[in-house]
């Protein structure tokens, strides 16, 4: 099966997953509606931390907050798109991926896109407004960078939950790991001494807010390739990982009806 | 139900709780990694924006406010509205209401267990980094006692208000999304991001009200041992017995709705 038949599976979800939101809509407006809320609230707690100094290193409040929107993007479009990226220990601990296993197609992307996060829209919606009023020339450039950076964080994804394969019960490591992910990448690189930010080019969570925020300020195709490279050798890395898993994966003859 | 029922189920709790013991040593480990990102963090901000304090916290101050925030989070840590959501929705709330005990009395009993495996596994070691990194007077320190005393008072208001959000499965077939608006907003109101004392004075008042205040920001305080909101200081002793008077509130409001909402509740087939 190729690229297209992905691609067609991948559409079909998505409708799917739109399909059912629209179901339940009051459910799908007030979660989006209020996920956007959640966001301008980063602004406000932004606001107060750049009222005391103003600029950090050269990075000032419309800098953090353009970071923080790809950031929040990036974040947004994997929430909708591969809904289960955080599930996924829960899948393997559970047996659950059974159903993924025995179906002729790859068990990762179909049990990543089996379920959608819709309040991962608001996010998104976060992101272009933040980009209009800043910086309106950055929207398209800033829309691109954040789904090249968004492949990064789902490889961080599926890293932290393949620990599952390996671990009984990673609940609490996973929790603590994605911790550290979404907690270093929605800050300022600049903030960091130079070591820090070495270990963060290394890793590579620079990758998913920091250098895609920065291409939309100042645009370099030598950046924005090395990005590609980034994310490409991450998922790359990522789903090797779940490879080597997978085959630990042991059924557990689970009998369940998906509704 | 006796309490003898009650210490039965906390125990079952906490043996469960203690099933994984590997995966239990490795959550030792990662566990206090929050403690080293915040640090990271905050060192980077303070250092790079060149400021000694932000709005009156000194970078110690604000380190020692997330930690002991986030930390008393292992102790009160709830997903009460979740499990109440999912035994709505199966059905399976039905085994309960045919038993002989209270669903909301097993369940809290049931919280006693879990967290204090969770005590040893989560808050120790925490705890255990922060005496060895700042020196062990840093944390045997004489407001511990105030720390623990508005821990138990979080640890009802966290039971409590997940209670109160968790009843929305009974009124609505997918309350899951208002579910996870609400702790995003419980973790603001709480004080969980920054500290409720650095917002304006106006939302200060606001705060004071709720009882959110009492997840986080109140046993911080406690642990520091001062507070102040929205230009109110209380002294220990009258903000533990304002804490307890909002724990009686939420009590009361939880089983009012409770017996509105178990009326609505449809087992049919399970």
């Amino acid at each position: 099966m190729g690229v297209k038949h992905y691609a067609k599976v991948f559409w079909t979800y998505f409708k799917l997953h739109m399909k059912t939101a629209m179901e339940y809509r009051a459910n799908f407006f007030s979660q989006t509606g209020f996920m956007f809320l959640n966001d301008i609230l980063w602004i406000w707690i932004w606001y107060f931390l750049f009222s005391t100094f103003t600029t950090v290193n050269g990075y000032t409040f419309s800098d953090a907050l353009i970071l923080f929107g790809v950031y929040a993007m990036a974040f947004g479009i994997t929430s909708l798109l591969f809904g289960n990226r955080t599930s996924l220990s829960e899948l393997i601990m559970e047996g659950k991926l059974d159903f993924y296993v025995s179906l002729p197609l790859d068990e990762l992307f179909h049990s990543l896109i089996a379920k959608s996060s819709y309040d991962g829209l608001a996010d998104i919606l976060f992101g272009w407004v933040i980009l209009a009023v800043f910086l309106p020339e950055g929207i398209i450039i800033g829309t691109i960078v954040a789904f090249i950076g968004a492949i990064v964080f789902l490889s961080f994804m599926v890293l932290i939950e393949s620990t599952a394969f390996w671990m009984e019960h990673p609940k609490s490591t996973t929790k603590s790991l994605r911790y550290i992910v979404t907690g270093f990448g929605a800050w300022p690189l600049d903030i960091y001494p130079l070591s820090i930010r070495t270990i963060f080019y290394i890793i590579p969570i620079a990758f998913i807010g920091a250098v895609p925020s920065h291409l939309v300020h100042s645009f370099t195709w030598t950046e924005f390739s090395l990005l590609v490279v980034i994310a490409m050798l991450s998922l790359l890395f990522a789903v090797t990982i779940w490879r080597i898993g997978v085959r630990r994966y042991e059924s557990g003859n689970m009998m369940t009806t998906r509704i | 139900m006796s309490f003898k029922t009650d210490l039965d189920v906390a125990v079952a709790s906490a043996k469960l709780s203690v099933t994984y013991r590997f995966s239990m040593m490795i959550s030792i480990i990662t566990g206090p990694l929050f403690i080293i990102v915040n640090y990271i963090i905050w060192k980077g901000l303070y250092a790079a924006a060149g400021v000694t304090t932000i709005r009156g916290y000194t970078f110690e101050q604000m380190l020692l406010y997330i930690i002991i925030s986030g930390t008393s989070l292992y102790l009160t840590w709830d997903d009460m509205d979740e499990r109440l959501r999912e035994d709505v929705r199966k059905g399976s709330l039905i085994t309960y209401l045919l038993r002989p005990i209270s669903y909301l009395r097993y369940s809290f009993f049931y919280k006693i267990g879990h967290r204090f495996i969770a005590f040893f596994i989560e808050f120790l070691p925490v705890m255990a980094l922060l005496g060895f990194l700042f020196g062990w007077s840093f944390i045997l320190r004489p407001t511990l006692l105030l720390f623990f005393a508005a821990i138990a008072i979080a640890f009802a208001i966290s039971f409590l208000l997940r209670t109160i959000i968790g009843m929305l499965a009974f009124y609505i077939v997918r309350p899951r999304g208002i579910m996870e608006v609400y702790k995003v907003f419980a973790g603001f109101l709480a004080g969980n991001f920054l500290s409720l004392a650095l917002y304006p004075q106006a939302f200060q008042r606001i705060f004071f009200l709720l009882p959110f205040q009492f997840m986080n920001f109140v046993p911080a305080q406690m642990f520091i041992g001062s507070y102040q909101l929205g230009g109110i200081a209380l002294s220990p002793a009258d903000i533990l017995l304002y804490g307890l008077l909002q724990v009686f509130i939420l009590l009361g409001i939880t089983l009012l709705l409770w017996r509105h909402a178990v009326r609505k509740f449809c087992g049919v087939g399970v």
